[in-house]
C-alpha cells in the first residue's frame, strides 16, 4: 500500500476508534461491559437484509471537479449480514453502486481545466465485505435503543468509464480491491424492523491515477466517505431463547391490579437486567416463562421472595406486567 | 510556354548584365498599385501527372441495379425494402411466433439478434406501412420497425483529391473530424509567410529592376471567401493586400484551412477557422519587382508577430526560419502567447545540411505555449531535411519528395500553376525574362506536393485550431494537449520530439482514469 493510502488508513481507523468510543458512551455508562452470554439465554445468530440509499464522496475531488462529475454521488444498495457468530461478532456482504456523468477536459500543468464538451459516463459498483463488532447497550429500557457497531474489510469495485469517440481500449471496464472501514447503529423499531445507517471510509487504490485527469492531480484514490441510511430487516441478535407464551388465563392484565395498577411501594427500585433473563408468574424456573427480558431491560424491582425478585417490567405485547426473575440475573 | 521559357533562357545572360546595373545600397522602393478592381476568380488546374482516366460508352438502355432500398417519407432514412425487424413479447410462444409471422405474411430470416427482436422478409413489393399495422396488432408481438440502413460514420470529405492526403489520415484527422469538424469560425489562424491572395485584381509593381510590371492576381480558389479573412496585412508592402507571389504562404495556408467537403480540390485541417494572411516573407518575385524590400526579415517577422496578437488571432503559425538569433522575435513570440496565442514554429530544412540551429525554432522549447515542430515522411521517419535539435518538441507530416510532382509523399495543397509564376528556374532568369516581356500570373492554379518543416508546422497549427475550438483556450494547455496525445515513433526526441501529433487523441482529451 502507497503510502498516502496508508496515512488515509490511520487517520480512519482513528475517526472510526473515536466514533465508536463516543457512541459506547452514549449507550453505555459503564465501560468494558461483557457481551452477553450465547447460552442459554444469549443472542442467538440472525439473518438480516438491508435496503440503503446513500451519498458517496469520492476523494479525487480536483479530477470529480475538472471533469464536472458530482461531488456527492447518490447511491443505492444493500446487503446481507449475519449477526453473533461468536457473541456480537457479524459478518455482512455490503453491495452499492453510483453513477455520474460529466465531461471529459484536459488539464495543463498548472491544474486548469479545459472542458471538452464530449460527455463522460462513470459508474462504480462496490461490493464490501466486513467483519465487525456490536455493542448492545447495557441500560436499554425498550427495543428502541440504537445498536452501534464498528466493522472493516475488504472488497472489489468494478468500474465502467465510457465516452463517444472511443477507439478500442480507450474505455475501461476494470475492478479491483478495495478497504474499508466502517462504522454506524441501528435503531430497531420493532423485533424484525430497523433503521439502519452506516459511514464507511473506502480505499480503491488501483482504479485511477495512472492515467486520465486524476494523474494529473496526482489524486490515485477512488474511495472516500459513503453515508448511507436504510432498513434493516430479518432476524436475530438478541433473539428470545424460548418463545413468549401464548396469551395466558392467568393474564395479569386481566387482574384488577393491572387494570388499576397500585402505586409501587415506596422503596422500589429499578434494577436492570444484566443478562437476557427468563421472567415468570411464579418463583418456578420449571414454569413456561412468560418473556425474556433482553439484557439491559430496566425494570421495577417490587418484592424479594428468596432468591427471586417481584419485578414490574413492560411487555410489549400486553403492556406492564409483573413477574419474577432470579436476583442473579439483576443489578439494582 | 516552353517557347516562353527557352526565349528566357536565351535572354539570362542579358539579364545579368542588366541586373549588374542595380545600384547598391539603392533605397527600397517596393509598391504596388490595384488597377482592376473587378478581376476574375483564379483557376485551379486539374491535377498534374496523374490525369483523371476519362472513359466514355454508351449507356443507353443500361440502367444500375436495384439496390433494394427505399426512403422512409417521414424521417428521411433510407430502409431495406421488404425487412421489417419485429420484437415478440418475451412469453409469447414459439407457435404464436409462428402464427405471427403468417398473419404478416413474413417470414423468417435467420439472424441472431437481441431481446426477441427476429428480422422478417415479406414481399419487395408489400406495403411495409400496412405490414407494420397488422403486425402490432398482434398480441404476441411488441415492436416492429423497418431495418433502416446506415454507413460509415468516418467523417471523408469528398473534395476532388483528398486521396492524395495521406498526411491526414497519418495524424488520425479524420477520427478528430468526428469529435469536431473542422473548428469553429471564431478562431482566428494567422498565417506569418510569404502572403495569401485575398483579391480578384491587377498590380502594378514599380521597381528599379524592371519598372512598372502589372500581375493579375486572384483569391485562392478553395480557400479564400468572403468574410474569411481578417485583418490581412502586408509588412513587405505595407498594405493591406498580402499578395502571395510565392506560393509558400498559399499552400502552408490551405493545409491550416482549405475548403473542406466541397467537392474541389484538397481538405484542410481546420477548414471553417478564419485566416489572418500576413505577408512577411519575400519571395524571388518580390526580389524582383521590389528589390530591397523589407520581406524575411526579423524584424517584419516581429512586428507580423506582434500584430497577429494585437488582432486576436488564436493560433500563430510560422513556417519559416534562417540561423541568425533574434531576440526580438523571441520576444514578440512571448508577448503573442501572453496574449494567449498559441504559435507553431518550423523546425528547419537543414537537418541534412549541417543541421544549423535555426531561428525561430530554437526559440519554440523555450517558450511554453510555442511549439517547435519537425517533419516526418510517409514511413514516418524522420525527414532527411528535419532539422534534428533538443528544441523539436512535436512532429508532423512534412513529405519527403522523389520528384517534384510526387502527389504520393508530398503534402499536397493549392499553389501557382508552375509554369505561370517560372518557379523552377532561377532568380535571374526570371527577371531576364519580365524584362522579356513575360508577366507572372497569380491566378492560376494547381494542386502542389511539397516537403518541409513549413508543410509540418501547419497540421499543428491547424490541430491547435481544433482544440481552440474544441474549447483548449490557453496557448500553454494547447501544446502540452499536443504533446501528451502525441504517438510515439520510435524516434529520437530531438527528431520528432514528443512523437507525431494525434489530432484524436488530443480532442478526446480525458477522463477520470483514462
Amino acid at each position: 500500500m502507497r503510502a498516502p493510502h496508508l496515512r488515509h488508513l490511520v487517520m480512519a481507523v482513528v475517526v472510526g476508534v473515536v466514533g465508536v468510543a463516543g457512541t459506547t458512551a452514549a449507550y453505555g455508562q459503564t465501560p468494558a461491559a461483557p457481551p452477553p452470554s450465547p447460552e442459554p439465554i444469549g443472542p442467538r445468530l440472525g439473518v438480516q437484509g438491508l435496503g440503503f440509499v446513500g451519498l458517496d464522496f469520492p476523494r479525487a475531488e480536483q479530477s470529480v471537479e475538472a471533469l464536472g462529475l458530482d461531488k456527492r454521488q447518490l447511491e443505492a444498495g444493500g446487503g446481507v449480514r449475519v449477526t453473533n457468530l461468536w457473541r456480537a461478532l457479524f459478518v455482512d456482504v455490503h453491495a452499492s453502486r453510483w453513477s455520474t456523468s460529466g465531461e471529459r477536459a484536459f488539464v495543463d500543468s498548472t491544474g486548469e481545466a479545459f472542458p471538452l464538451g464530449i460527455p463522460l459516463d462513470i459508474d462504480a459498483t462496490h461490493v464490501d465485505v466486513s467483519v465487525g463488532w456490536r455493542f448492545y447497550p447495557r441500560n436499554r429500557r425498550t427495543i428502541r435503543t440504537a445498536v452501534p457497531y464498528v466493522a472493516g474489510g475488504a472488497g472489489v469495485v468494478r468500474y465502467r468509464e465510457e465516452s463517444p469517440f472511443a477507439e478500442p481500449g480507450d474505455d475501461v471496464r476494470t475492478s479491483s480491491t478495495t478497504y474499508h472501514v466502517a462504522l454506524g447503529f441501528d435503531y430497531p423499531l420493532n423485533r424484525w424492523l430497523a433503521i439502519a445507517t452506516d459511514a464507511r471510509y473506502r480505499f480503491a487504490p488501483d482504479i485511477v491515477g495512472d492515467d486520465g485527469v486524476s494523474s494529473v492531480f496526482e489524486e490515485d484514490d477512488l474511495g472516500g466517505f459513503q453515508l448511507s441510511v436504510g432498513v434493516r430487516f430479518g432476524f436475530g441478535g438478541a433473539a428470545p431463547a424460548t418463545p413468549p407464551p401464548p396469551a395466558a388465563p392467568d393474564e395479569p392484565a386481566r387482574r384488577p391490579d393491572f387494570i388499576n395498577p397500585a402505586p409501587p411501594p415506596v422503596d422500589a427500585q429499578i434494577g436492570t437486567v444484566t443478562t437476557d433473563a427468563p421472567i415468570y408468574l411464579l418463583p418456578d424456573r420449571t414454569r413456561v416463562p412468560l418473556r425474556v427480558l433482553e439484557s439491559g431491560t430496566s425494570v421495577r424491582v417490587l418484592d424479594q421472595i428468596e432468591g427471586w425478585y417481584r419485578v414490574e417490567f413492560r411487555d410489549p405485547q400486553f403492556g406492564t406486567r409483573t413477574g419474577y426473575v432470579e436476583i442473579k440475573f439483576v443489578r439494582r | 510556354m516552353k517557347v516562353r521559357i527557352i526565349g528566357v533562357l536565351v535572354l539570362s545572360a542579358a539579364a545579368v548584365a542588366l541586373t549588374a546595373e542595380q545600384q547598391p545600397g539603392s533605397p527600397p522602393s517596393a509598391r504596388k498599385e490595384r488597377v482592376n478592381q473587378s478581376g476574375t476568380p483564379g483557376v485551379l488546374r486539374p491535377l498534374r501527372r496523374t490525369p483523371p482516366t476519362t472513359f466514355t460508352t454508351d449507356t443507353d438502355g443500361i440502367t444500375l441495379p436495384d439496390d433494394g432500398t427505399a426512403i422512409d417519407p417521414n424521417t428521411g432514412a433510407r430502409y431495406r425494402r421488404g425487412e421489417l425487424l419485429v420484437q415478440f413479447h418475451e412469453g409469447a410462444s414459439a407457435s404464436a411466433r409462428v402464427q405471427a409471422l403468417q398473419a404478416g405474411r413474413a417470414s423468417r430470416v435467420p439472424r441472431t439478434l437481441v431481446k426477441d427482436w427476429e428480422l422478417v422478409a415479406l414481399d419487395p413489393r408489400a406495403d411495409l406501412a400496412q405490414a407494420m399495422e397488422t403486425f402490432r396488432g398482434l398480441e404476441s408481438v411488441r415492436d416492429v420497425s423497418l431495418n433502416y440502413l446506415v454507413t460509415a460514420q468516418q467523417f471523408r470529405p469528398n473534395d476532388e483529391n483528398y486521396s492524395l492526403q495521406w498526411n491526414f489520415p497519418l495524424i488520425n484527422l479524420p477520427s478528430a473530424w468526428q469529435i469536431n469538424r473542422g473548428g469553429s469560425d471564431d478562431v482566428v489562424v494567422a498565417v506569418i509567410d510569404s502572403g495569401l491572395n485575398t483579391v480578384n485584381d491587377t498590380l502594378v509593381f514599380v521597381g528599379p529592376l524592371v519598372g512598372q510590371v502589372p500581375a493579375v492576381f486572384s483569391t485562392v480558389p478553395d480557400l479564400v471567401t468572403a468574410g474569411r479573412i481578417v485583418s490581412p496585412f502586408d509588412f513587405v508592402y505595407d498594405d493591406d493586400i498580402p499578395v502571395d507571389l510565392d506560393g509558400h504562404g498559399t499552400h502552408v495556408a490551405g493545409t491550416i484551412a482549405q475548403l473542406t467537403n466541397n467537392n474541389v480540390g484538397v481538405a484542410g485541417v481546420a477548414f471553417n477557422v478564419k485566416l489572418m494572411p500576413l505577408k512577411a516573407l519575400s519571395s524571388d518575385w518580390d526580389s524582383i519587382l521590389a528589390p530591397g524590400n523589407p520581406g524575411g526579415s526579423m524584424a517584419v517577422v516581429a512586428e507580423a508577430i506582434r500584430y497577429a496578437a494585437d488582432n486576436n488571432a488564436k493560433i500563430i503559425n510560422l513556417s519559416l526560419g534562417g540561423e541568425g538569433s533574434a531576440p526580438v522575435v523571441r520576444e514578440a513570440i512571448q508577448y503573442a502567447v501572453g496574449k494567449g496565442a498559441f504559435v507553431a514554429i518550423a523546425a528547419g530544412n537543414a537537418g541534412d545540411d549541417g543541421n544549423p540551429t535555426e531561428y525561430p525554432a530554437a526559440y519554440g522549447g523555450e517558450i511554453n505555449g510555442a511549439m517547435t515542430v519537425g517533419a516526418v515522411n510517409r514511413a514516418l521517419q524522420r525527414a532527411e531535411y528535419s532539422g534534428f535539435h533538443s528544441y523539436v518538441e512535436i512532429c508532423a507530416p512534412g513529405g519527403e519528395l522523389t520528384s517534384i510532382f510526387d502527389y504520393n509523399n508530398g503534402v499536397t495543397q493549392v499553389g501557382y500553376d508552375v509554369d505561370e509564376v517560372l518557379d523552377f528556374v532561377p532568380p535571374i532568369v526570371k527577371l531576364a525574362a519580365v524584362r522579356a516581356g513575360f508577366r507572372p500570373r497569380f491566378d492560376r492554379f494547381e494542386l502542389r506536393p511539397m516537403q518541409g518543416t513549413s508543410m509540418a508546422t501547419p497540421h499543428i497549427s491547424g490541430v491547435a485550431a481544433l482544440l481552440y475550438s474544441q474549447g483548449i483556450r490557453s496557448p500553454l494547455a494547447i501544446e502540452e494537449a499536443i504533446k501528451k496525445f502525441a504517438r510515439p515513433l520510435g524516434l529520437r526526441a530531438d527528431e520528432c520530439g514528443a512523437g507525431l501529433v494525434d489530432a484524436r487523441r488530443a480532442l478526446r482529451g480525458l477522463g477520470l482514469s483514462r
